[in-house]
């Protein structure tokens, strides 16, 4: 979708032209109602899912569960809703996925923007949009069948042998291949169109005459690239940045068929992990028998709405304040 | 100027790679799929029931199903997200309520799917008493969709060129009049992509769905009877430790995969023909 | 500029106008169809097979009749169930006392015997010591509660990789001349290639709470990889000649992994009934053997006469097809009391 442009209906706003009582001037008051009614719609379904993701981890609180939120026990049937190896186990997911796509799909939309030959713009493309419309669960899938026995047959031994012995954090403690890297690969995948998408439209956008400026005062394509159009560019690239780690946080199918489901704090890329995702859809049902259990998920579910909530209005900020120091 | 040179050459090089790799990816992950489910498609697979735990029979139970599902949440997000991206184009400047709907639909786009599954949940099955049905997935993949439907669809009526817009009204129409008899028309072409997209994005969605219509082995008798979709076919039958099941997921993978991925083609071919008769 | 009102179809207009005339005719054949009975049950992934059996036995029968079974672990069914969201709920369990008291109208009525085993892959490195001597139940609580033990050398009491020490795990081992444990030195390492990979349970399952009571604990209370369903505890402990895992008898004499011999007593011998050597055997010793237990449908209150009469059939003619399925079919004086839940 190209950049939309600012469509001030400022002559919307003095109008003095149906005579209210005539059948068309009714008619044009009963719509703009019923479009109103209508969009009050998404606000609706917002603020009742924030409604019901609060109320339940107000009553959480109310329990006394919150001190031991960052508490890596996780026993139910005792009363202990330690959630922080669920937390950690979707950060170091969502790290790796996006260590993986910033590099790569920073510089292939770079590519896409300034360097590639006109007749192969469009297919690669394409083909780019294509990987996003793949689902979820076929990623999922995928990552079973060939990613899982890849980490644990080739990658683990060879880089846990190797780098492993140094770092822990590539260190092979248990080797299942259901792991942070395999699902943080997937995520990685997932997440490439987004940004590459996101940062090739807002590169292409900067206006010609601002490389020419650049070129014509001897600076090489990438000097160019680099002081005129990323620096213009930077909000919308930023704003895509923060689409796919909002993307990358709250997967779910994905990571739970290759993430391991095992409840521990991680240590290394070859621990298996279990995100939040995962754990509120392996327990749903269950909650309902249990109260503080129902509490202790829909604070799991808390958790993903405020921070996906968060980047979203900082992004919006940060690219808003971009936007005006780059005037 | 040699470092500069130098920089270039390093910088082309890293693209070069990063492109390679980025496509690589793609394109092992197409041929895996195609491959598995190529060899694993047959006619039965198609129009029979599952039977014995996902090892006989086909995908009857989740093509129909995903395709209900989808429909009728397509159905119902169309028809509220449509005007409310319409009003939302419309009214931004003037109408608080305008502003709000419009931060609503961005926050709702950014909530994972699992969260809604948890909300049609409660909501749906638990609160409104549908059951696990038809209904209820449909109604929460409903939500899922509406942002994107929402904000594709004021995206494209933010660029129906104002001109014409005027000239309506200077002939005397109303704002309702201009809406639904100019800039309707003019964003037709933008409005079936934004539905086209939402049906693709619904279709491929397995979280929202997993809790909310549930599974069957059986075709949907009714809207509250629980209904299979496509991707939980897929989760449910890689996970079974039999390869015939498996061979039944990567069918459906395909089968899935081409739908989704034929509705975006479609979308966008849609949008390439019918823009050539919008006013620029 | 073309008239605006000559708008074709063109090729993706087409092949989406296909696509709504496919749902339209599909929505037209099904709302012709008769209707039928429906029965929904879900739940325990252990009385899944048997109950498909059952289901599609009765739908022959009857054949108006529409019984789902769907999975998704016995704490699934019960909740289901006691939410009426189905009608019948399955469960490998027993139902706890917290679930009695906030749904004093569920009523768990038996079906069929079944025992938890514990199941190894074929290709397991000390496989035939393991067949003869056992698992003991105190090695099994340290695998799976305290998570200490972690090398099969130490299970089997076999120096593999022959460096003079029975793993244990990353820092200890046993020394085989003095029979205790020792703490190794820095350069010892755990030796990857006998490494023990507990399989359990991560939803919410009565065989991982059966199995759990057995050594004292809670489900939560198990570490290990979690795997969904005793279908994916059987595709995991197949797929990795290192894994160990616990499944419904059903699932125990697959292709792929072997069932290992509970030594519950710990006296270090693989008594009569804690033998394994075959299904049928187990099925005979049910009685005695060491992790059994009763597979239950939960029917919330009275249950209406269609489920009744298909839980009535289970119960009679239906018992024929449990061991079929692998599961132990019930006593007639079982059978009576069961009946006499639903009556």
């Amino acid at each position: 979708m190209a950049v939309s442009l600012k469509n001030r209906s400022t002559f919307f706003t003095d109008r003095e032209g149906a005579n209210p009582r005539s059948l068309r001037g009714k008619i044009d008051k009963l719509s703009s109602c019923f479009l109103a009614i209508a969009s009050i719609s998404s606000i609706f379904v917002v603020s009742t899912i924030a409604a019901l993701l609060l109320y339940n981890f107000m009553k959480f609180c109310e329990q006394g569960f919150l001190p031991s939120i960052l508490s890596d026990v996780w026993l139910p049937s005792k009363g202990e809703y330690g959630l922080l190896p669920f937390i950690a186990g979707t950060l170091w997911i969502t790290a790796v996925a996006m260590t993986i796509s910033l590099p790569l799909g920073f510089l292939t939309a770079i590519f896409m923007a300034e360097y590639i030959p006109r007749k192969m713009h469009s297919p690669i493309k394409s083909l780019i949009e294509l990987l996003a419309g793949i689902p979820s669960v076929v990623y999922g899938m995928w990552g079973l069948m060939v990613l899982v026995p890849l980490v644990r047959d080739q990658l683990a031994p060879l880089i846990g042998g190797s780098l492993g012995k140094v770092f822990p954090l590539f260190r092979v403690n248990v080797n299942i291949g259901f792991s942070i890297l395999a699902a943080g690969i997937v995520l990685s995948i997932m997440v490439l169109p987004i940004m590459i998408s996101t940062s090739e439209e807002v590169m292409r956008a900067v206006p010609m005459e601002y490389r020419e400026a650049a070129l014509a005062l001897g600076a090489t394509r990438w000097q160019a690239t680099k002081t005129v159009v990323l620096r213009l560019a930077s909000p919308g690239i930023f704003a895509g940045i923060i689409l796919s780690f909002c993307r990358a946080f709250g997967e779910t199918m994905a990571v739970l068929m290759v993430a391991g489901n095992v409840i521990t704090v991680p240590s290394s890329l070859f621990d298996p992990a279990y995100p939040l995702t995962a754990l509120i859809a392996n327990h749903l049902p269950e909650m309902i028998s249990i109260p503080s259990y129902a509490y202790a998920l829909l604070t799991a579910g808390f958790i993903l709405f405020v921070v996906t909530f968060s980047f979203n209005v900082i992004a919006r900020l940060v690219v808003r304040r971009l936007k005006r120091m780059g005037q | 100027m040699r470092r500069a040179m130098m920089e270039e050459l390093l910088i082309r090089l890293l693209m070069a790679i990063a492109t390679v790799v980025v496509l690589g990816f793609l394109l092992v992950i197409l041929v895996d799929i195609a491959r598995r489910g190529v060899s694993a498609l047959s006619l039965s697979m198609l129009i029979e029931l599952p039977r014995n735990a996902g090892r006989e029979g086909g995908l009857l139970n989740a093509i129909v199903g995903s395709l209900y599902i989808s429909s009728l949440a397509t159905l119902f997000s169309a028809s509220i997200g449509v005007p409310a991206g319409l009003y939302i184009a419309e009214f931004e400047g003037k109408s608080r309520i305008a502003r709000a709907a419009s931060f609503a639909a961005e926050v709702l786009s950014g909530i994972p799917s699992i969260v809604f599954g948890v909300y049609g949940f409660i909501i749906f099955v638990i609160m409104l008493n549908m059951g696990v049905s038809l209904l209820a997935g449909a109604l929460t993949l409903a939500c899922l969709e509406l942002p994107i439907i929402i904000k594709v669809t004021e995206e494209t009526v933010k660029l129906v060129p104002s001109h014409i817009k005027e000239a309506a009204l200077s002939l005397g129409a109303t704002r309702w009049e201009v809406l639904s008899k100019v800039t309707i028309r003019q964003a037709v072409p933008g409005i079936a992509t934004a539905v086209l997209l939402a049906f693709a994005r619904g279709a491929g969605e397995a979280a929202p769905l997993m809790f909310t219509s549930g599974y069957s082995n059986f075709t949907p008798s009714s809207l509250l009877s629980p209904a299979a979709n496509l991707p939980l076919a897929v989760y449910y039958l890689i996970m079974m430790p039999f390869p015939e099941a498996h061979m039944r997921a990567y069918a459906a993978a395909f089968i899935l995969t081409i739908m989704v991925l034929s509705m975006n083609w479609c979308s966008r071919m849609l949008f390439k023909r019918w823009s050539r008769y919008v006013v620029k | 500029m073309e008239p605006i009102n000559q708008r074709g179809l063109g090729k993706s207009g087409v092949i989406l106008a296909v696509l709504v005339v496919v749902v339209l005719l599909i929505s037209v054949t099904y709302i012709l169809q008769p209707k039928a009975v429906e029965i929904h049950l879900s739940g325990s992934t252990t009385v899944y097979p048997l109950a498909t059996k059952w289901a599609e036995a009765y739908m022959q029968k009857k054949p108006n009749y529409k019984i789902d079974v769907s999975g998704g672990g016995s704490g699934k069914g019960i909740s289901d169930v006691a939410q009426n969201l189905v009608d019948i709920g399955m469960s490998s369990r027993h139902l706890k006392s917290e679930e009695f008291k906030k749904y004093p109208s569920l009523i768990p009525i038996p079906i069929a015997h079944d025992a938890v085993m514990i199941i190894v892959n074929s290709k397991n490195p000390v496989l035939s010591t393991l067949l003869e001597k056992g698992i003991s139940r105190d090695a099994l609580i340290k695998i799976y509660v305290e998570g200490s033990l972690k090398s099969w050398e130490y299970v089997a009491s076999i120096d593999l990789d022959d460096d003079g020490y029975i793993d244990y795990n990353g820092t200890h081992a046993l020394n085989p001349e003095t029979g205790l444990l020792e703490y190794m030195p820095s350069n010892y390492k755990l030796s990857a290639s006998y490494e023990i990979h507990p399989i359990t349970r991560s939803d919410a399952s009565g065989t991982a709470e059966t199995f759990a009571e057995f050594l004292g604990v809670n489900q939560e209370d198990l570490k290990g990889i979690g795997a969904s369903g005793n279908p994916g505890v059987l595709q995991a402990v197949a797929s990795d000649p290192l894994a160990i895992g616990y499944v419904g008898l059903a699932f125990a004499f697959k292709e792929g992994v072997c069932a290992m011999p509970i030594d519950a007593n710990n006296n270090g011998i693989i008594e009569e009934h804690e033998r394994v050597d075959s299904e049928a055997y187990v099925a005979s010793h049910i009685a005695d053997y060491p992790i059994s237990r009763i597979l239950f449908f939960v029917v919330n209150g009275k249950p209406t006469k269609e489920v009744a009469d298909f839980i009535h059939w289970c119960l009679t003619e239906g018992q024929t097809y449990v061991s079929d399925v692998g599961y132990v079919s019930l006593t007639p004086s079982e059978v009576e009391d069961a009946l006499s839940l639903i009556r």
